[in-house]
C-alpha cells in the first residue's frame, strides 16, 4: 500500500505537487547565512509581514520560534552539519496568538557537498496542541529549574518573555529559560492574575507579585513567591521588569518544627524539678506549673492550675508578697528590669519555706503572662543563718580571748605595782619598770583586739555625740603618754547642730588618732613645740575630723598601708600594735564614712575623718 | 564611819593576795575575807543570818567583787545577795573589781541597782583611797563610782 502511495506521489507533476505543499505548509527557504530567499504565504501570515519585507531579512522565523540558546544550538548544530532537524517549535505572533509547529529544516546541498540553502518546512499543529496541555507539560519539565530560580532574578519585557537571566545560579539552565515565557512557568489559573501584574509593573510602574507552586523531585510541594519590579532607564522609561522568585518556607515542615521545638522546651520544663517555674496570666491566675514547682509546693499541676498565684505565699507574707509581685510586674510591664524576689512561699500542707524568684514576662497578642522562676533558698538562708552565727561566734570568740587574757595581765600588774613598793635597787626597779611598760602594751592591745570585734554592734546604739566630753576623756586617758604633757594642743569644736553617732566609736576613733598624733610628735626642744590640732566641723549631714601634728611624717612608701590591720610604720616611734588606724578605718568603712591622711616627713600629719550624722 | 571589813570575791587567787597586799598597805586595820566564788560567799551569809551572836564584827562594810567567775559570775551573785535579809538590814557597798573595762560590762554594773561602783583591775592605794576616803574621793556623793 506504502509502495502505491509512493508511486502515485512520484508520479505527479513536480509542480502541482509543490502547489499542493505549498497550500498546506509553511515553506521559507533561506540561504547559507541564514538569510532568507524564498517564503510562502502561510509563512508571511504568520510572521505577520509581507512578501517585500521579509525577503533577504534573517530568518525570522527561526529566529522568533527559537526560545532559548540550547535549542538554538541544537537547531544550528543540526543543521550545520548537514543534517535534517525535527522538532517543535512555539512562534508566538501576538500577546495571545501562539502557533505550534510541527518542523522540519532540511539543508540542501551543492555538488560540492556544502550547504547552499535550508529549507523549512513547517505545519500549523496549534489546533491539536491545546494551549494549556502544553504549558502544563511545559512547566512540569521546567518545575525543576524553579528552585535554582530561587536565586536568580529574571529579567521580562512587557509580554511577560524572559529577555535575561542575572549571571550565577542558573548558567547551566539559562539557556532552557531565555526566551521562554514567564508564562510557562506559572498554573495557567493564574495567567490572568500574572498578566495583570505584568501590566502593573509595565504600564503603572508598580511592584507586582505572584506565588506559583512547585513541586520537588520528592514531590513535595513548595510555594515560590515572584516579585515583579520594574527597571527604567535615564529617560524614565520601563525597559525592563525583573522577577525575583524565593521559596517560600514550607509551611507544613515549619509547622513540624515549631512542633518538635515546643516539644522539647515543653519536656524542659516539665521536667526540670530543681527550679520551680509557675507560669501566670495576667489576673495572677497560674496557667502553667512544673515538676519542680509540684515538689516544692506539694500542689499537682490538675490541682493548682486556674488557682491565684497567692495561694503559693505564706499567711504572714500575703500583702508584702503581693507587693512586691505587683512591684515586679510594673516594672516588666514598663519593660525594665525587674529585681529578684525573696519571699515565704507556703506549700500545700501549709509549711513554708524561703524562696527566691526572678520574673519575666511575655506577650501573645494581647495577652501578657508572667514566668516566676523560683529557687527552695532554704538550704541557703539555713548557710546564711549558720554564716552570721559563725561569725558573731567567731566576734564573741575574739572578745572574749581578749577579755580573758586581760585578766592575768592585770593580776601581773598588781603584782608589779607590789614589787616597786618593795626595796628594789636601781637595775631592779628599771627592769620592773620596763616589765609594767610592756604590760601596759599587752592589755593595749587587747583592749583594742576586744574594741574591734564589736564594731558592727555598736551600730544599733546611737545618740547625740557630745564631743566636749569625748575629748575630755581621752585627754584624761592619754596624759600617760609620753611627750604627752609637753605638747601643745588646739581644739576647735564647730557645732551648731546635734551629731547623732555611736559615741563609743566617735571616742575610739578620736582617741586613736589624738594617739597617734602624740606617738608622732618629738620630744619639745628650744626651738620644736610639738603641737597637736583636732579639728571637728559638724553640719547636719556630717562631720568633718581633722587631726593634725608636726611630727616625724610618715613617708610616701608607706603612706597608703597605714590603716592597715597591724601595720606601724616605725617600730621605735609607735607605741600601739598596729590596730588603731585600723579600728578607725574599719568604723568608717562601716558606716560609708571617708578616711584620709596626708603627710609630709619632719613637717607633720593630717588626718581627715568623715562621718555621717545618723540622726532620725 | 570607817572602812574596817572588807569583803573579797574573785577566783583569782594572785588577784585576791595583791588585792589584800593594797589594803594592807591602804590599812593595816583593815580587816579583810577573801572568798573564791561567789557561792561560798553567799553561804558565807546565810550562815551569819542564823547566828545572831558574831554578825556585827564580821559583816563587811564593803565587797569587792570580780565579775568573771566560774558557776557564780559576779552579776548572778547580786540576783543570790538581793535575797538576803543582812543587807537590807545593814548597809554593805558592794563594788565590781574587774579587769574588764569593756563599756558593756561598766553598763550592766550601773544598771545594778545594788551595784555602788565599778573599779579596774589593778587595785592599787590610790583607787582605793578614792573609793574609801571621804576627803580623798572625788565623787563621794555619787550613787555609782567610776574608778578606772
Amino acid at each position: 500500500m506504502l509502495t502505491t502511495i509512493k508511486k502515485a506521489f512520484l508520479n505527479m507533476p513536480d509542480k502541482s505537487l509543490l502547489a499542493v505543499l505549498d497550500n498546506h505548509h509553511i515553506i521559507a527557504i533561506s540561504d547559507a547565512h541564514g538569510k532568507l530567499i524564498y517564503s510562502n504565504r502561510n509563512f508571511l501570515k504568520i510572521v505577520g509581514a509581507s512578501d517585500d519585507e521579509s525577503i533577504n531579512q534573517t530568518h525570522q522565523l527561526l529566529k522568533a520560534t527559537i526560545h532559548s540558546k540550547k535549542l538554538f544550538w541544537d537547531v544550528w548544530k543540526t543543521i550545520l552539519s548537514g543534517n535534517e532537524w525535527k522538532g517543535v517549535l512555539y512562534h508566538k505572533a501576538t500577546a495571545t496568538k501562539t502557533y505550534i509547529l510541527n518542523t522540519t529544516i532540511t539543508p540542501i546541498h551543492n555538488s560540492e557537498g556544502d550547504v547552499i540553502q535550508y529549507v523549512t518546512v513547517c505545519n500549523d499543529v496549534s489546533k491539536f496542541y491545546p494551549k494549556t496541555l502544553d504549558r502544563g507539560r511545559s512547566s512540569c519539565e521546567e518545575n525543576l529549574w524553579l528552585e535554582s530560580f530561587s536565586k536568580d532574578i529574571l529579567y521580562i519585557n512587557k509580554q511577560g518573555k524572559i529577555i535575561n537571566t542575572s549571571e550565577h545560579a542558573l548558567k547551566e539552565s539559562q539557556d532552557h529559560i531565555v526566551g521562554c515565557c514567564l508564562f510557562d512557568f506559572v498554573n495557567p489559573i493564574n495567567y490572568d492574575f500574572v498578566q495583570n501584574q505584568i501590566q502593573k509593573a509595565f504600564n503603572q510602574g508598580k511592584k507586582g507579585k505572584y506565588q506559583s507552586l512547585g513541586l520537588s523531585s520528592k514531590g513535595n510541594q513548595t510555594v515560590y513567591i515572584s516579585k515583579i519590579k520594574p527597571v527604567y532607564n535615564l529617560n524614565k522609561e520601563i525597559i525592563y521588569a525583573t522577577v525575583k522568585t524565593k521559596k517560600q518556607k514550607d509551611s507544613t515542615k515549619t509547622n513540624t518544627q515549631l512542633k518538635a521545638i515546643e516539644t522539647k522546651y515543653s519536656n524542659i520544663f516539665q521536667s526540670i524539678n530543681v527550679g520551680i517555674i509557675v507560669v501566670a496570666n495576667s489576673v495572677g491566675n497560674i496557667i502553667e506549673w512544673n515538676k519542680g514547682a509540684e515538689l516544692a509546693f506539694g500542689y499537682t499541676s490538675s490541682e493548682i492550675i486556674g488557682e491565684p498565684l497567692t495561694i503559693l505565699i505564706s499567711d504572714k507574707q500575703v500583702d508584702t508578697g503581693i507587693k512586691a509581685i505587683l512591684k515586679a510586674k510594673d516594672n516588666l510591664d514598663k519593660d525594665s528590669y525587674s529585681e529578684n524576689i525573696e519571699m515565704l512561699g507556703q506549700r500545700k500542707n501549709g509549711e513554708e519555706f524561703p524562696v527566691e524568684f526572678a520574673v519575666s514576662h511575655w506577650k501573645n497578642g494581647k495577652e501578657n503572662f508572667y514566668c516566676a522562676f523560683m529557687l527552695d533558698i532554704t538550704k541557703r538562708k539555713a548557710l546564711e543563718a549558720k554564716l552570721t552565727k559563725t561569725s558573731k561566734d567567731l566576734e564573741l570568740f575574739l572578745y572574749r580571748s581578749a577579755h580573758d587574757l586581760k585578766a592575768p595581765l592585770t593580776s601581773a600588774e598588781g603584782l608589779l605595782h607590789l614589787l616597786k613598793e618593795e626595796n628594789l635597787d636601781k637595775n631592779a626597779s628599771q627592769i620592773v619598770n620596763m616589765l609594767d611598760e610592756t604590760l601596759g602594751k599587752g592589755m593595749m592591745l587587747l583592749d583594742d583586739l576586744a574594741f574591734a570585734s564589736v564594731i558592727s554592734e555598736k551600730r544599733h546604739d546611737i545618740s547625740a555625740v557630745d564631743f566636749q566630753k569625748v575629748i575630755g576623756g581621752i585627754m584624761t586617758a592619754l596624759k600617760g603618754l609620753k611627750n604627752f604633757r609637753s605638747a601643745a594642743f588646739h581644739i576647735a569644736i564647730e557645732q551648731d547642730v546635734d551629731f547623732y553617732f555611736n559615741t563609743d566609736l566617735i571616742d575610739s576613733i578620736l582617741q586613736n588618732l589624738i594617739h597617734n598624733a602624740v606617738s608622732f610628735i618629738k620630744t619639745k626642744t628650744a626651738t620644736y613645740m610639738p603641737t597637736i590640732s583636732v579639728k571637728i566641723q559638724v553640719t547636719s549631714q556630717d562631720v568633718n575630723i581633722i587631726v593634725k601634728d608636726n611630727g616625724f611624717g610618715i613617708s610616701e612608701n608607706h603612706i597608703d598601708k597605714v590603716f592597715d590591720l597591724y601595720f606601724r610604720a616605725c617600730s621605735s616611734k609607735s607605741q600601739g600594735a598596729g590596730l588603731g588606724l585600723y579600728i578607725v578605718k574599719r568604723i568608717v568603712d562601716d558606716f560609708n564614712g571617708e578616711a584620709s591622711v596626708t603627710s609630709e616627713i619632719n613637717k607633720g600629719t593630717t588626718f581627715n575623718v568623715c562621718l555621717p550624722n545618723l540622726k532620725e | 564611819m570607817t572602812i574596817d571589813n572588807i569583803m573579797l570575791i574573785d577566783d583569782n587567787k594572785i588577784d585576791l593576795f595583791v588585792n589584800q597586799r593594797i589594803i594592807e598597805k591602804y590599812n593595816p586595820a583593815v580587816k579583810t575575807r577573801a572568798f573564791t566564788n561567789g557561792l561560798s560567799a553567799i553561804s558565807f551569809f546565810k550562815l551569819l543570818e542564823l547566828n545572831a551572836t558574831i554578825k556585827s564584827v564580821a559583816i563587811p562594810r564593803v565587797i569587792l567583787l570580780d565579775i568573771n567567775m566560774p558557776e557564780m559570775s559576779g552579776f548572778n551573785f547580786f540576783e543570790e545577795f538581793k535575797q538576803l535579809n543582812i543587807m537590807h538590814k545593814n548597809k554593805i557597798d558592794v563594788y565590781i573589781l574587774s579587769s574588764s573595762t569593756s563599756p558593756d560590762d561598766i553598763k550592766k554594773a550601773q544598771n545594778e541597782s545594788r551595784c555602788a561602783g565599778y573599779i579596774t583591775k589593778p587595785l592599787t592605794v590610790d583607787k582605793l583611797k578614792s573609793l574609801l576616803d571621804k576627803s580623798v574621793s572625788i565623787s563621794q556623793d555619787e550613787p555609782f563610782k567610776k574608778i578606772i
